[in-house]
């Protein structure tokens, strides 16, 4: 028993010590923001726990993240190239998120599972990186991927996903779908004139939605009339109030005023944007260096990456963290559309929460087994004495 | 080696591209956090501090003894925020709040609207609210959106509707007068008619301010205000209207349609007012229903009539007194002389003028002609006197323009002279019938109550009295009490003469024991109906200190009605006179 956990602990010490530093950092700041935030939350109005409520279910979801993610280290990531385990577990997620299109109100996310709401698309997100991974980069030897395997990808993997997040709708999520699919693409040395139409595609996609799907085009009107006219929606003014009245050295912690219903979703999707008006520069900017870092040594994993499929795997996670970091912060601070997305690692959020930590330790896993690689291979080298 | 470096390439764009967008995001937050923070900084203090405006108290409204008639009374409104009314679905706010409180449906929708019409932000909902409705509200205040119990000042008239057409009454202000008068915000009080309208400046003080800070909803999270300026109180104003005296002369009318109103002599100042019937301004303060303003409205003994200074009478043998004088002073009759006698009636070219006693008085001379107040030997009176003599003489007691100043829609009487009835019926298109009439106070002439009370007034002390007043703090400004024209010798003969009627004349009703009243009995002829029964008189008659008259409409012959209620108020006035401390002549 101690020495199995011994070696566990052994195993983990070799995880990356930036990558895990830096969630570390956010997670810390993420709960005091969203301890102070959601103290105001309508959901903490009714608990026993009261103001409290929304930081103990944040922290819950925290531990639940932390044994995803250090089960997942754990595991040989290698496991999903399985096409058994890879397709028949996408399905499932697929199933899942079409449930959710069941529902009544206008947007349509959530399911609930035991009594708690899960969103599936979080979970379906990561499993269709691996369905993508094990698609672009399952086969060995030959490069670039085939066409057929091209089209199971984008056909069987993406659209349907594509359309099921139109329907729900969860524009958040498209966005990262998009991304996910083109750094997949990319690093599976799809050569780069493929890329033109790749990206041309999605692109003319998208342009067509905002002009046929109303929401999608108010929403879009929104955020022009804001870029232009400084006009921008309730929400977002409340938001940049907040930032702006914070200034570099922040109200103080504690001390926002936007969360006092001012802002809606002030500990979710705004959960910066309090951040910001409570710490300042002190508190915005650590939290976008640790999106650098996080994104800097998760293509660093993917590079290293014994093959293919680590690749794509670990570059499709890190683009999911990224683009929802970059994107959320965008739109609190009026440079992008309000999309939906949380902030990760930051923001409260159940399922988002989880699936988070769950990417790193799919990234951690892909750098263990790459560095079990090295050390064999230098081994090999050395002429393979033990 | 070739794959290696296209990986790490690859891996290195996207590390780039990523970097990249941070650092936009990084030099956005630069400029908003440090070149615009100022900006931001006023909008954020906007945003979550309200200004509020803090009522002052308004001052109170006290009888000349100092108690109070109308003061202030803190309540409980549950209002509601006009813009969280939007929909009306089965599940608003409002639908809720209407079946908790059982609420009128049709009553609380028509009182909304009206309050929305006056661009009012805030609606009240349930004015004067109890406290098991404040509490409901309180608990459940997190689910209903923009609704808040506020507690203010109220006007509170404690007296109902006792001193009514003196104090008026206050009611919110309306949207013409908020554009009009400075200073006043949406859902302010402002009085209304009567002294609270007419001393609004002194009884509203000044408003205060308080910057509170706010959450998302407009509710008040701080727990004092963030600055104040602390409102400045109305101050007091104390009527000449003494409370005992105006209950006493209240309960004399009963329930009839009447008006009377006693004054002090030779000061001038109104002790008792009555208008009957009245209204009670408490049902005004609040905020009425459509409904039931429109039933005080449209009530036809039109309670909102002020009588004491908008009703306008004949003044009927009330005016006798003015006849004789004006006779006297063109020497056109003696005290002593003798006209033709009265055999019940005078006929004047094809038509017959009646005394009131039909079967005559014989031979009466002028005094006999006061006392018993006979009509023919007026009429005769009147065909000796030209028609502008007869209004000059009235003038000189203030008959014919309003005197009180306070009340807006006040009466001037008429005194018909001869540009007036040139102007009515046309040069030449009148007779000196119109005379016959003037004489005994009917025809054209017409008085409000508070002119009649003046009359009697200013024969008691010779016109010494200034015009009157019903406030004494802030003390009024007086003009100088008008010069009569009439010799001293012929006041004192008036004077005796309408002693002469209390004693042994038509006003015998009026005495008082251990008291000599002079007073003077009427029967106004009304084309509308039956007589008014007026009756004015002062007291005591050589050394007078109180003047009262009293109008009962449509109730028969002054002599028989309205005289003995005269006096049953003057005895209670001497009874109470000095526990009141009142006709105490320094």
């Amino acid at each position: 028993m101690k020495r199995r956990v011994r070696a566990y602990v052994a195993a983990f010490e070799g995880a990356d010590p930036y990558l895990v530093g830096a969630v570390g950092v956010l997670l810390f700041i993420g709960s005091f923001v969203v301890w102070g935030a959601g103290s105001y939350s309508r959901l903490a109005s009714t608990s026993p726990l009261g103001q409290h409520y929304v930081v103990a279910k944040h922290l819950f979801m925290i531990g639940v993240g932390t044994v995803a993610l250090l089960v997942l280290q754990q595991a040989d990531y290698r496991l999903l190239r399985r096409r058994w385990l890879n397709w028949g577990l996408l399905a499932v997620a697929y199933g899942l998120v079409a449930l959710t299109l069941r529902g009544d109100r206008e947007i349509n996310r959530w399911i609930t599972v035991f009594g708690f709401s899960v969103q599936p698309v979080e979970v379906a997100k990561l499993l269709l990186v691996a369905f993508l991974a094990e698609r672009l980069g399952g086969q060995s030897g030959r490069r670039p991927p085939d066409v057929r395997r091209l089209a199971a990808a984008l056909g069987l993997g993406v659209l349907p996903l594509a359309v099921m997040l139109v329907l729900q709708p969860n524009y958040g999520n498209i966005l990262v779908l998009a991304g996910v699919t083109l750094v997949a693409l990319f690093v599976a040395e799809t050569p780069l004139r493929w890329l033109g139409p790749m990206v041309a595609v999605p692109a003319v996609g998208m342009a067509v939605a905002f002009r046929v799907v109303d929401k999608l085009h108010i929403r879009l009107q929104d955020w022009l009339d804001g870029l232009r006219h400084g006009d921008y929606t309730y929400q977002v003014t409340q938001s940049l109030i907040g930032l702006g009245a914070g200034g570099w050295r922040g109200l103080g912690v504690g001390q926002s005023h936007n969360k006092f219903a001012f802002l809606p979703e002030s500990h979710t999707d705004f959960a910066f944007s309090v951040l910001g008006e409570e710490w300042g520069l002190f508190g915005t900017l650590p939290v976008i260096l640790m999106l650098v870092i996080i994104a800097w040594r998760g293509y660093g994993i993917a590079a290293r990456a014994v093959e293919p499929f680590g690749r794509i795997l670990a570059a499709g996670v890190t683009t999911a963290l990224t683009i929802y970091g970059i994107a959320n912060i965008g739109m609190v601070t009026g440079l992008l559309p309000v999309i939906g997305v949380p902030l990760p690692f930051v923001s409260y959020g159940g399922t988002a929460m989880v699936a988070a930590l769950a990417s790193v330790g799919i990234l951690l896993s892909v750098d263990r087994v790459a560095k079990a690689h090295e050390l064999w291979k230098a081994r090999w080298d050395r002429g393979g004495a033990a | 080696m070739r794959r290696e470096h296209d990986v790490h390439f690859r891996s290195g764009v996207l590390r780039g591209v990523v970097s990249l967008l941070l650092a936009v995001l990084v030099v956005n937050l630069f400029i908003m956090t440090v070149a615009r923070h100022a900006e931001y900084k006023g909008q954020a203090l906007e945003n979550r501090q309200a200004r509020f405006h803090v009522r002052a108290p308004r001052g109170r409204i006290l009888d000349r003894h100092g108690t109070p008639v109308a003061d202030n009374m803190f309540v409980a409104d549950v209002t509601v925020a006009a813009r969280s009314l939007g929909e009306d679905g089965p599940d608003s706010t409002l639908v809720r709040l209407m079946t908790w409180f059982d609420l009128p449906r049709q009553e609380t929708l028509d009182r909304l609207a009206q309050q929305k019409e006056r661009g009012r932000r805030r609606l009240v909902l349930v004015p004067n609210a109890s406290l098991a409705q404040v509490t409901a509200v309180e608990e459940r205040v997190r689910q209903l959106p923009g609704v808040r119990v506020d507690t203010q000042a109220r006007r509170r008239y404690l007296h109902g509707s006792l001193v009514a057409h003196i104090t008026g009454y206050v009611g919110e202000v309306g949207r013409a007068e908020l554009d009009t008068a400075a200073g006043y915000r949406i859902g302010d009080d402002i009085g209304k008619l009567g002294v609270e309208a007419a001393f609004e400046d002194v009884l509203r003080g000044r408003a205060g301010l308080k910057l509170e800070e706010v959450n998302a909803s407009g509710r008040i999270v701080g727990r004092r205000a963030v600055w104040m300026r602390e409102p400045r109180a109305g101050s007091d104003v104390r009527l000449t209207i003494s409370l005992p005296l105006q209950v006493a002369l209240r309960e004399l009318l009963g329930d009839r349609s009447a008006c009377a109103v006693a004054l002090s002599v030779p000061g001038g100042e109104v002790l008792a007012a009555c208008s009957l019937p009245a209204y009670d301004p408490n049902l005004l303060t609040g905020g009425i229903s459509t409904d039931a303003w429109q039933q005080l409205a449209n009530d036809p003994a039109k309670p909102f009539f002020n009588r004491i200074v908008q009703a306008t009478y004949p003044p009927g043998s009330l005016y006798k007194p003015v006849t004789s004088l004006a006779a006297l002073y063109h020497g056109l009759v003696g005290t002593e002389t003798y006209l033709e006698p009265c055999t019940g009636g005078l006929l004047f070219g094809d038509r017959t003028f009646h005394c009131w006693r039909r079967t005559g008085h014989g031979e009466v001379n002028h005094l006999i002609a006061m006392a018993h107040s006979c009509d023919t030997y007026y009429y005769q009176l009147g065909l000796m006197l030209d028609i502008d003599q007869l209004a000059v003489a009235a003038r000189a007691f203030g008959l014919g323009s309003g005197n009180a100043g306070i009340f807006t829609a006040e009466a001037a009487g008429n005194v018909p002279d001869r540009a007036w009835y040139d102007e009515r019926f046309g040069r030449g298109r009148w007779t000196r019938g119109v005379l016959l009439n003037n004489a005994i106070g009917q025809g054209e002439l017409l008085a409000t109550p508070l002119q009649m009370v003046m009359l009697a007034a200013r024969l008691a002390v010779s016109g010494r009295v200034p015009d009157p007043v019903f406030v004494a703090d802030p003390a009024p400004v007086r003009e100088a009490p008008p010069v009569l024209p009439f010799a001293e010798e012929h006041l004192a003969w008036v004077r005796g003469s309408l002693e002469a009627v209390v004693e042994w004349g038509t006003g015998k009703a009026a005495q008082v024991p251990d008291v000599v009243v002079a007073g003077k009995t009427g029967t106004s002829q009304n084309p509308h109906g039956e007589d008014h029964a007026c009756f004015m008189c002062y007291a005591p008659a050589d050394r007078p200190e109180v003047a009262l008259a009293i109008i009962l409409e449509n109730a028969g012959h002054g002599g028989a009605e309205a005289a003995p209620l005269a006096g049953v108020w003057l005895a209670e006035y001497f009874a109470r006179r000095g526990e009141l401390g009142l006709g105490v002549v320094p």
